[in-house]
């Protein structure tokens, strides 16, 4: 038996070495611990939900955060400053955002700030993908363990798998030996001119070089508005996406807004592609929360109809995002 | 739980370590803990029809009994074909009902008669198609004298359950209770040469099949705005891609039941170096295919002897079509064995039926012209069944045939990017490849462990185990079933 344990050991040594160098680069930001996740020269997207959740764990003793911006990367758009107008001058803000979060993970998000700090404003950016029951795909969307009941085992095996993926792994060594960004790393790696730009007390992305980029005039090319305008769909109703287990969560939510007296708003964004938020959904939404604290921006609204509202099919600018909270921050 | 996946690895080196150190003396304790760990796998798989399998081993247990002894021959015939009613009947009910009931429905429509029949909500337990076979032969070889009955409950529910064959087969024989019943020394040659199978089927699975799917999948969900060259390709493609596929899960259960120190049935024997259709069938599924031959082939070759050729012939398509429709209730399933029913009546005229030819290879190891024409020949035949199993009506595989067959099967065919093709290409060519120099072996990593082999060929063997297990993890994708899970 020995020998044949010898033999296994022998086999796997590729793994080991593998994981060996995974763990050492941790090229994720999964492993170690880290006082600032983004640096200047990064050129790996690294899952948000994650990052959110530990630069939290991080700095909230230092900071005491007490008003949070929940959502996905839809969410990106709302600034502090600007939620400033609408909140007390003296809130400390947190941009606590989840790539791909349905509202089950911004729950996991509410739940684990809730049990270290206040919740004194809360401002909860939806939409139709965050009420969609479909699952993204990949490390970028995979819910930390932290967040939400799963394996932390298969949490780390999927980002090591990732790394070694042939046309990451391809993308990740070639970048680190030549630091030149060709298209082909397009998807795989931070395009650096793109690249959003970061606040580590509040932990905001911010869209600065593509806003730049609006200003001269060089942002919105063909391609763009080919693909930000394609793929509209006005009478589309999404379909029901609160299910047994997303209505006790948002029950839930809502009991911890009530325990913390918490001053909420939640938005349903304006997705570009018009799909209207199911009437069901919305009903339950009402009941929980209250109407006068939900505002139903998706399907057709006046935004849509100009595409410099978009900076991609997904995501709004902040022009919009500041109109909305002018909207929903004027209603009492 | 697939065999490539993180929960089975855990699962297994719990049971491996159970079953060699604190049970290794105790062979009943072994097969009680083999029954054991088999309802799990078995139950997270679909642990809602765990008491049917219970229910059908029990049954069928009795019955073997029952058979056995039977005072009389007539009892003994009731016994067993009471039991080959209930599989069928197991079978006919979750696989075919609806089928038939839809299939009747239509025709009788088609002739204007309106039905009210409505097909039922049933869910196929998981392996059905695998365990029943398993239980049918049981009670079919015990009224042959071929095998005693077991008196012991736990040796007939482990081999029926046996974890790795239980959802994808291979489909052993009865025969298999005899190991159950040996004392089980861990051999060290049977172990390493179990685990180089199961990289070898993870090889063929993670990186030959689940890459090749991905082209695939492409394909014939647009087929129509395909051109033939592509279509082609892609027929090509799911040709290695279902070979992988099922040989890979074949190796990997052959594999884990090496390490358990129990020899599970060949199912697999290079089928696409197969020199005719017959040849081809006699390499390709052969766990179904000797099973089917000898329960139906055989009988009914038997009972239409006198028609000569003729009633062989016939013998073969029934045959075909049972071996079809085992895989699937859907008309594609029995076209499929009609189809090659109809590949074996040259081979019948011309006596090529039953030989059986050895591969001939010309001085560099390469196959003889000959035998390279007619093994591609062979191969190509083969693809247009594949194109009846992958799609999803028999006019999907008439509209994919006709497609191919234009003048775009001379344009370059779609290209996905060329960072898929190239490993995907590659990795064919290296199975293939390895597959063919070592054609004389269970598979190609077989290796006489004492026989002393030299340093540099050691080193050569290693390199490429390493290569396989760096490739099985730059493409391995998530969540990845097998194919065969749905038969």
């Amino acid at each position: 038996m020995k020998r044949f344990f010898k033999f296994c050991l022998l086999l796997c040594l590729p793994v080991f070495l593998m994981a060996i160098f995974y763990i050492v680069l941790d090229p994720f930001k999964v492993i170690w611990h880290y006082d600032l996740y983004y640096q200047s020269d990064d050129f790996i997207q690294l899952n948000r939900g994650f990052v959110s959740a530990m630069h939290y764990a991080n700095h909230h003793e230092e900071y005491h955060y007490d008003s949070y911006i929940f959502g996905n990367s839809g969410s990106i758009a709302y600034h502090e400053e600007d939620w400033k107008k609408y909140i007390p001058e003296t809130s400390v803000c947190y941009h606590f955002d989840v790539f791909g979060g349905s509202v089950g993970d911004l729950y996991g998000g509410i739940k684990y700030v809730s049990r270290q700090g206040d919740l004194k404003n809360v401002l909860m950016i939806l939409d139709i993908g965050s009420l969609s029951t479909s699952e993204n795909k990949g490390i970028l969307f995979s819910v930390p363990p932290i967040l939400k009941k799963s394996n932390l085992f298969k949490f780390h095996i999927d980002f090591f798998m990732a790394f070694y993926k042939i046309d990451f792994f391809l993308s990740y060594i070639d970048y680190r030996m030549n630091q030149q960004f060709n298209p082909d790393m397009e998807g795989r790696l931070i395009n650096p001119n793109w690249k959003l730009g970061y606040n580590p007390i509040n932990n905001e992305l911010i869209w600065e070089k593509q806003e730049e980029s609006i200003e001269k005039g060089t942002y919105y090319d063909a391609n763009r508005i080919r693909i930000i305008e394609q793929g509209q769909f006005p009478e589309k109703v999404a379909k029901p996406g609160i299910n047994k287990e997303r209505m006790d969560m948002i029950r839930k939510m809502k009991a911890i807004f009530d325990a913390q007296m918490t001053n909420y708003r939640i938005v349903i964004g304006p997705s570009h592609n018009q799909v209207r938020i199911n009437p069901d959904d919305l009903q339950f939404l009402y009941d929980v929360f209250g109407q006068e604290y939900v505002f139903d921006f998706s399907g057709i609204n006046r935004w849509i109809f100009d595409y410099h509202n978009y900076y991609d099919a997904g995501h709004y600018r902040s022009c919009v995002a500041n109109e909305i909270m002018q909207i929903v921050y004027s209603k009492k | 739980m697939v065999f490539n996946s993180i929960p089975f690895v855990l699962f297994f080196v719990v049971v491996f370590f159970v079953y060699w150190f604190p049970l290794k003396k105790n062979t009943k304790a072994q097969n009680v803990f083999l029954l054991v760990a088999s309802y799990f796998f078995y139950g997270y798989a679909d642990w809602k029809m765990l008491p049917l399998l219970m229910v059908s081993t029990i049954v069928f247990y009795f019955l073997g009994i029952g058979i056995g002894r039977a005072k009389t021959e007539r009892v003994a015939s009731w016994l067993k074909v009471l039991g080959v009613a209930l599989g069928v009947g197991l079978l006919f009910y979750f696989k075919y009902l609806n089928f038939f009931i839809d299939s009747f429905s239509r025709l009788f429509e088609s002739i204007g008669l309106h039905t009210n029949w409505h097909t039922f909500n049933i869910v196929l337990p998981v392996g059905v198609s695998f365990f029943t076979f398993r239980l049918i032969s049981y009670v079919l070889e015990i009224d042959h004298g071929e095998i005693e009955p077991t008196q012991d409950v736990v040796d007939f529910a482990t081999y029926v359950a046996f974890f790795p064959c239980i959802l994808s087969g291979p489909i052993d024989r009865p025969k298999f209770i005899d190991q159950l019943k040996q004392k089980r020394e861990f051999n060290y040659n049977q172990a390493v040469d179990g685990m180089r199978q199961i990289l070898w089927g993870l090889f063929k699975k993670v990186v030959v099949a689940d890459n090749c799917a991905i082209f695939v999948d492409k394909v014939f969900s647009t087929y129509t705005e395909q051109s033939g060259s592509t279509l082609l390709l892609a027929i090509i493609f799911y040709s290695f891609q279902l070979y992988a596929d099922f040989s890979g899960y074949s190796d990997m259960a052959i594999g884990v039941g090496k390490l358990l120190g129990l020899r599970i049935t060949r199912n697999f024997n290079y089928p696409y170096f197969a020199l005719n259709v017959a040849d081809f069938w006699r390499r390709w599924h052969m766990s179904l295919t000797t099973w089917v031959t000898d329960y139906v082939f055989t009988p009914l070759n038997f009972q239409f002897r006198r028609w000569g050729k003729v009633g062989m012939i016939l013998a073969i398509i029934i045959n075909m079509v049972v071996v079809g429709l085992w895989h699937g209730a859907n008309w594609t399933y029995v076209l499929f064995g009609i189809y090659h029913g109809l590949l074996f009546v040259p081979l019948v005229f011309s006596g090529a039926f039953m030989k059986k030819d050895q591969l001939r290879t010309n001085r560099i190891g390469l196959p003889v012209l000959r035998d390279l024409g007619c093994m591609l020949l062979t191969f190509g035949l083969v693809l247009i069944g594949w194109v009846i199993v992958r799609s999803e009506s028999v006019g999907q595989a008439w509209e994919y045939v006709y497609g191919m067959c234009n003048a775009s099967l001379f344009s370059v065919p779609l290209l996905i990017n060329r960072l898929y093709y190239l490993p995907v290409v590659i990795s064919i060519a290296i199975m293939l490849i390895l597959e063919w120099i070592n054609r004389g072996k269970e598979h190609p990593f077989e290796l006489n462990e004492d026989q002393q082999l030299p340093f540099f060929r050691k080193l050569i063997y290693w390199l490429i185990y390493y290569l396989i297990i760096i490739s099985i993890i730059a493409f391995a994708k998530s969540n990845q079933t097998f194919i065969y899970f749905q038969f």
